[in-house]
């Protein structure tokens, strides 16, 4: 086990223990969209394990504290890159799970690119995506005929849209509004490679900055406090545009959420993609580690990721594309189509201070 | 020696002192386990989190300076003792009126007293998605009301939206302790004011108010601490309104700052303890003075 950069230990090899019959599975990355795909596929994993599986809905902070105080009862977590870089940040040792593809052989399915680092740092295979988000531009179509083409196209035309530009809070729970503004910031030619303090003292950030101002002032006011809240302000006319996580508005307007005019069209660059990984925490027991990898192989399995992708709209942590059903990318881009413009976070410290300082940009 | 019959009878009463004395502790003690375990305890966790250093070991008061220092800080405590005063103001306006008609069991008070509990059955986030609904530019109640004054009105994301909504969740805790207050009140003590000359009037302000006094007072201090600490309604409701419980939930949970997170928790805790002892001396006060004259 270890933490990132860290050195590996592990549960004996050749070890004759049991499998622990009882795990828990900490979530801080699903949305009330995910929390309910758990709810509905975990009863099957316990069947096809004969384990009983405690589906814990968290936040990253809280697993942190959690964990920080010794608390060993957390076997799978679900962590989004942010969190995953503050829990090995703060030296919580994970376990490797490189070294496990004996007892989680569906790890083979995982693309090695995958797995080495998470916002631009090195994990050293200590986590494993099980879903790969996608951001795009969501939209009415009944109010927005020829949606912008890219970030600039968008801030150029702002003022057709003025009053009727969505964001969620930079600071609220859901990330959505401080990934706006950065892919915003990315969009207009930021570049997130360089160290923050860098970027700070260039004089190119405030240009940007003064841009997401103007860019600002064309959004609806109050921003939502939530993904919920932004939906609501779809459904009731006042929002007609934003940025978002693909999966969640189609899940939502499939359940009556939002309006069935909206749909989703993508810029060729500074488009969000993001992950969600599974970790084991390295202070379980031996047998608490052999039943969690069970169950992360179970995750990974083709069936669990291909009924991800159906049902939820999510592209899997997995690259079997070959035998994902073609009809599953009827409402979303293929892989291939996605992966060109796809752009993961690279900079934390720019997310954090965007999430810090993002009201301030918005005048709130 | 034998001893003497005094000497006996003091023995008796030590023993007896001895098993009242163990039966209290025992009585007492599953009350104060839970108080421990589920109060002093977190409380002290609470506490201790507080007063670490954000990002470096050791304790200090840094956190509570950062607060107190704030003009950010303490706009949000005046913005949350500004929603619960109002909110516990608006509900006794509600409830005091309305106990009085249900007690004379008017066609379908039976009905309007399910109805007051609706609120308390619903989860407090549908209700806040639902109240952002119907009071939406768009919503029903919205376009009722605008259509009755001839303009629009803006109650989402408000203050007096949010006072609304508060008071629609939380009038009902004063509405039922009031209404409870006020049908315990014997009807001949109010007869015999009228028998004695009151006018209806006086009987109210002199008899019925006064008698209904606990109850209201009751209800109020319990909608007075909801509101203080609501959460759901302004996270989804509130817009840029965003009382204490949504600010150490954000400083928690968003900014991973459970040292100011707690810090202003305890501030928060700090509040309620001394509006509710100013409330409960003022209000005892006020009713020994009337108990006087």
């Amino acid at each position: 086990m270890l933490g990132i950069g860290g050195s590996a230990s592990a549960e004996p090899a050749g070890s004759t223990h049991a499998a622990a019959t009882s795990i828990t599975f900490v979530d801080t990355a699903g949305g009330a969209n995910f929390q309910q795909f758990f709810k509905e596929i975990i009863p099957q994993a316990e069947k096809d394990l004969g384990i009983t599986i405690n589906y814990l809905p968290s936040s990253a902070p809280e697993l942190l504290q959690r964990l920080q105080g010794g608390q060993a009862n957390q076997d799978v977590v679900l962590l989004k890159p942010d969190g995953l870089t503050s829990l090995t940040n703060a030296g919580v040792p994970l376990v490797y799970l490189q070294a496990r593809r004996p007892k989680i052989p569906n790890l083979h399915l995982v693309a090695d690119a995958d797995i080495k680092s998470v916002l631009g740092i090195p994990t050293h295979g200590v986590a494993v995506p099980f879903w790969r988000d996608q951001f795009g531009i969501i939209y009415d179509k009944a109010k927005i005929k020829n949606p912008p083409k890219s970030w600039q196209d968008f801030y150029n035309r702002r003022n057709e849209w003025a009053g009727h530009i969505g964001i969620i809070r930079p600071d609220a729970t859901s990330g959505g509004g401080r990934i706006m503004l950065r892919d915003f910031l990315l969009g207009i030619g930021l570049d997130e490679k360089p160290p923050f303090s860098q970027i700070q003292s260039s004089s190119e950030w405030t240009q940007d900055l003064q841009k997401l101002r103007t860019f600002a002032s064309a959004f609806y006011k109050p921003a939502a406090g939530s993904a919920t809240d932004l939906f609501q302000q779809f459904a009731q006319g006042n929002v007609w545009i934003t940025e978002y996580a693909i999966d969640f508005t189609l899940w939502s307007r499939d359940q009556g959420l939002l309006p069935k005019t909206v749909g989703a069209t993508f810029f060729k660059s500074a488009t969000y993609g993001g992950a969600a990984y599974l970790a084991v925490p390295g202070n379980i027991s031996v047998g608490q580690k052999l039943a969690a990898f069970k169950f992360i192989n179970w995750l990974l399995s083709l069936k669990t990721q291909t009924r991800m992708l159906t049902e939820m709209h999510e592209y899997p942590g997995i690259s079997a594309w070959k035998k994902m059903p073609a009809s599953a990318f009827k409402d979303i881009p293929t892989w291939t189509t996605v992966q060109a413009f796809r752009t993961p976070l690279e900079n934390n410290d720019l997310y954090t201070w965007l999430t810090q300082n993002g009201m301030q940009l918005l005048g709130g | 020696m034998r001893p003497n019959r005094s000497s006996l009878r003091v023995r008796r009463m030590l023993g007896r002192t001895r098993v009242v004395r163990l039966s209290t502790v025992t009585l007492l003690a599953p009350a104060l386990a839970y108080l421990g375990v589920f109060f002093v305890y977190p409380i002290f966790v609470t506490l201790r989190t507080s007063l670490e250093r954000t990002g470096a070991s050791g304790y200090s008061f840094d956190n509570y300076r950062a607060i107190l220092g704030s003009g950010y800080y303490w706009n949000v405590i005046g913005l949350t003792l500004l929603l619960a005063v109002a909110t516990t103001l608006a509900s006794i306006v509600v409830a005091v009126p309305l106990a009085l008609v249900l007690r004379t069991h008017v066609r379908g008070h039976r009905f309007v007293r399910v109805l007051v509990l609706t609120p308390l059955l619903i989860l407090a986030l549908i209700s806040a998605l639902g109240l952002l609904i119907i009071w939406a530019n768009t919503g029903w109640a919205n376009k009722i009301i605008a259509s009755i004054i001839g303009a629009d009105i803006q109650v989402d994301y408000t203050i007096k939206g949010l006072i609304v909504f508060y008071t629609w969740l939380y009038a009902p805790y004063t509405i039922l302790t009031t209404l409870s207050a006020v049908e315990a009140i014997d009807p001949a003590v109010e007869e015999a004011a009228r028998v004695t000359g009151a006018t209806p009037i006086q009987v109210l302000r002199r008899v019925t108010l006064p008698l209904s006094l606990r109850g209201v007072r009751a209800g109020s201090i319990l909608t007075f601490l909801l509101a203080f600490e609501a959460f759901s309604i302004p996270l989804i409701a509130g817009g840029n309104h965003r009382p204490l419980a949504v600010v150490v939930y954000t400083e928690a949970t968003v900014f991973n700052n459970f040292p100011k997170g707690s810090a202003l928790a305890i501030v928060m805790a700090v509040i309620a303890v001394v509006v509710l002892v100013s409330y409960q001396a003022l209000s005892t006060g006020r009713q020994r003075r009337e108990g006087r004259t």
